[in-house]
């Protein structure tokens, strides 16, 4: 009988085989545990690794929930190597559980490397797995995606009565290697591959469109699975299909755009950057750059190189747009700064516009100014919202000569606190856009130059990171999943991506490190002795993995049509993906305790 | 539940009948309950054959699944090609079935003197008794829990008057035990045992 006694087909247990399945299966016990009894005590001796089998169960560290186990989750991953727990179990809902002995999973994880690399791996070991597994979501992403997740354009269409020459004249205008043809009732599609046998036969430009074209089409609902356009298209050996919504014909899927969607077209958005002459044309490359970055997540590309790409490509249209908006003479005396998460190169998706500019002396206040609004107004028309802070080009206090700048910083640094710490923090992830880089170099040498080097000053600089305290954060998300409030949200950016993102920088502005990427400077913290590789390590992962989870939720959202946020919701996640977001919170927590003794937070 | 008088006579009575070893095999109780299931080739206690015997002990608030008794009996006749359909057991599965009266007595020597728990245990006990009797000179001297009677009484303090579904599924979802992925003699023997420890901490259990 293929099945075995107990359901192991979640992680960990789906990585053994089916005869070690069965062995350890029939070497388990079950227990129960009524509402709010402890099962393992801190400290105690663990001989059993646990799965749930109904049931809540709870982990805590003193009276914070660190973890929640649900259906088909296993615990306590960490005892298994130690023999010892240092959390405390409690059923939190009438828990039944399957109970494996120590010796026997110890055993099978000798056996077995796949398994054993679950329990024993390091956090940033852990997150390595997950990626391989990912290899697996390309294929399923060939299944998966819907036709309407492709980028085409909405058709063009002729009367049949038009000349081919007209024709010819409309696709070369509008660039179009295929147009639709109405005749009546009937629709027609007329392709560049037509003009083909047009001139081998000696066919006149001037025969109506309607005679050379295909009537009998072959089409697809947008919502149907783009792989059955690829499975319509080898079958008949054609090169598009009409795209439909209900009857209608709104658009034409022809084979290469199905190749490209597969496949990196990083390259060509890059170039029609470049090409661009219109705000109008970049905002047709914006749009390309949304599906080019879904792709790329779904095939699994890692989320430091995505986010770069994406900097790349935002960098170069706002640079593209501020040479539109801006006259000669503003263009060439200003530097263009990203601030931020963009300025970082971590931003995936749009969000706010956070920029700023370096003006040289003497350029006319006014033309700045309307070049400015302009800028912003477009960064809007592109899908970049404004900034609810204001920290845009089109607020005053964003554009400033290298002297007002180098006297505004040192002011800032002068108060740090409050919107003067947020401004300056902001300030330090800048990164040139367009212009010359000396504009930034020098505001910065003047910054560093004023930098006050005494400890409390750093620790005030320090003090944001614990703004958002955990008993309302991670704790409480913990706490709103055992309640099973349907609701149940964590906001990822306050309750682990702002702590690192923030610890990291304050660390790299201790020790004079200036680089903007978060990743970047955990490295160099590292080779500078400041920081432990493995914590550094973990850090970098937590980081990349709570972008992963940020993107997928910010996607979902954009599919959604509806707003993008920081929210993640539990009940979307895996079992993997919750036991990955818990160690990312736990090592975020650790983090923290080490930049609050680091910086003496405590005395604030 | 504690045994009543009438229950701790028939025990006394049939333990007076019992000659040894059985005597004082079936006299010793640790306090440990035995979960026990049979699958018969038949419904009618006449003409039952049993096929496989589970059994598997309770022990607090522990279901010792690692230590569960199984084992498949070989049967005098093969089983007719409805009950292939109903137990998924082929007449080869039996090939490695112990005969009938080593199998009883290997069950005898598990359950001891414990006190037995099962769904419609009477069924299994009656088909049990049939084969044991000659080889014990009585029936199964045990005392019994029917979990289906134990759930009867805990639904109806919360609904007394109500009309109580005894059904398997029923008691499965209401008790949210989980559902084992196949059913035999030893899956139904060790869902029996969980009702019974979700019941248990509910304040139906033997106490």
């Amino acid at each position: 009988m293929a099945a075995t006694r107990f359901d192991l087909s979640h992680p960990p247990f789906d990585l053994l085989t089916l005869p070690e399945a069965s062995a350890l299966s029939a070497s388990a016990d079950i227990l129960f545990f009524g509402n709010d009894q402890e099962i393992l005590a801190t400290g105690s001796a663990v001989n059993s690794l646990y799965l749930v089998m109904k049931g809540l169960v709870r982990e805590m560290v003193g009276e914070d929930v660190v973890g929640v186990y649900r259906e088909h989750e296993t615990f306590d991953c960490r005892a298994l190597a130690t023999g010892k727990t240092i959390h405390r179990f409690i059923a939190h809902e009438e828990a039944l559980l399957c109970v494996f002995p120590r010796e026997d999973v110890l055993a099978l994880i000798e056996k077995n490397p796949a398994f054993g690399a679950y329990f024993f791996a390091t956090v940033s070991d852990k997150f390595g797995q997950l990626a391989q597994r990912q290899d697996r979501r390309e294929w399923q992403n060939l299944f998966t995606a819907r036709i309407g997740d492709v980028g085409f354009r909405p058709p063009v269409f002729m009367e049949a009565s038009a000349t081919i020459a007209d024709a010819a004249r409309i696709m070369k205008e509008q660039r179009r290697r295929s147009i639709f043809v109405r005749d009546g009732e009937r629709t027609g599609i007329f392709t560049t591959g037509d003009f083909r046998d047009i001139v081998a036969n000696g066919v006149s430009n001037q025969t109506p469109l309607g005679d050379r074209s295909q009537f009998s089409l072959l089409s697809c609902e947008k919502d149907d699975y783009l792989f059955n356009a690829l499975l319509l298209m080898t079958q008949r050996n054609i090169h598009h299909v009409v795209v439909t919504e209900g009857e209608i014909p709104v658009g034409m899927l022809a084979q290469a755009d199905l190749l490209s969607f597969f496949s990196n077209h990083s390259l060509s958005i890059a170039q029609q950057l470049e090409m661009a002459t219109s705000v109008d044309d970049l905002v047709r490359a914006t749009q390309e750059m949304e599906t080019l970055v879904s792709t790329l997540a779904v095939q699994g590309m890692k989320m430091p190189q995505l986010a770069r790409l994406v900097q790349a490509l935002n960098t170069q249209l706002a640079a593209r747009l501020w040479q539109m908006v801006a006259p000669p003479d503003v263009f060439e005396g200003s530097a263009l700064l990203a601030l931020g998460s963009e300025g970082r190169g971590e931003q995936i998706l749009k969000t706010d516009q956070d920029n700023a500019l370096i003006l040289a002396e003497g350029l006319n206040e006014e033309d700045v100014e309307q070049a400015a609004r302009n800028f912003t107004e477009q960064m809007l028309r592109l899908g970049y919202p404004s900034c609810r802070g204001g920290i845009m080009v089109n607020q005053r206090l964003w554009r400033n000569t290298v002297r007002d700048w180098s006297w505004m910083l040192q002011d800032w640094a002068r108060q740090s606190q409050g919107d003067a710490l947020m401004n300056l923090a902001i300030f330090l992830d800048a990164e040139t856009v367009s212009g010359s880089p000396s504009y930034l170099a020098a505001c910065r040498d003047a910054l560093h130059a004023g930098l006050r080097d005494d400890a409390t000053w750093l620790s005030r600089m320090a003090l944001p990171i614990e703004q958002f305290q955990n008993k309302r954060m991670e704790g409480g998300f913990w706490w709103q999943m055992l309640n099973r409030e349907n609701n149940a949200q964590l906001d990822i950016k306050k309750a682990a991506i702002f702590p690192i993102v923030h610890g990291v920088r304050i660390l790299a502005l201790e020790a004079d490190i200036r680089l903007n990427n978060t990743f970047d400077r955990l490295e160099a913290l590292v080779s500078k002795g400041i920081l432990e590789k493995t914590l550094a390590n973990d850090l970098s992962e937590s980081l990349a993995f709570l972008m992963r989870l940020r993107l997928e939720a910010g996607l979902e959202s954009l599919r959604e049509q509806k707003p993008v946020s920081n929210d993640i919701d539990p009940a979307s996640l895996s079992t993997l993906d919750k036991d990955l977001l818990k160690d990312a919170l736990l090592v975020t927590k650790r983090f923290k305790q080490m930049i609050h003794q680091r910086y003496h937070l405590d005395r604030f | 539940m504690r045994a009543n008088l009438w229950q701790k006579s028939q025990r006394l009575w049939r333990m007076r009948q019992l000659q040894e070893p059985y005597r004082s095999l079936l006299g010793e109780n640790d306090g440990v309950l035995v979960s026990i299931d049979c699958e018969t080739s038949s419904l009618k206690v006449k003409e039952a054959e049993i096929l496989s015997i589970a059994a598997v002990c309770i022990d607090g608030r522990r279901v010792c699944a690692r230590d569960a008794f199984y084992t498949l009996v070989k049967p005098q006749q093969a089983p007719g090609h409805e009950n292939v359909r109903i137990h998924g057991l082929r007449p080869i599965d039996f090939s490695e079935g112990l005969p009938l009266q080593e199998a009883l007595r290997k069950f005898l020597e598990f359950i001891g003197g414990r006190t037995l728990v099962g769904y419609y245990l009477k069924y299994d006990v009656a088909v049990l008794n049939k084969y044991l009797k000659p080889m014990l000179g009585t029936v199964l001297p045990n005392y019994e829990v029917e979990i289906s009677g134990r759930y009867y009484d805990w639904r109806f303090a919360d609904y007394p008057g109500a009309y109580i579904d005894l059904r398997w599924d029923t008691i499965i979802d209401n008790l949210h035990v989980p559902h084992l992925p196949r059913h035999d003699a030893m899956n139904d023997a060790m869902t029996v045992a969980m009702m019974y420890l979700v019941l248990q901490s509910r304040g139906y259990g033997v106490s």
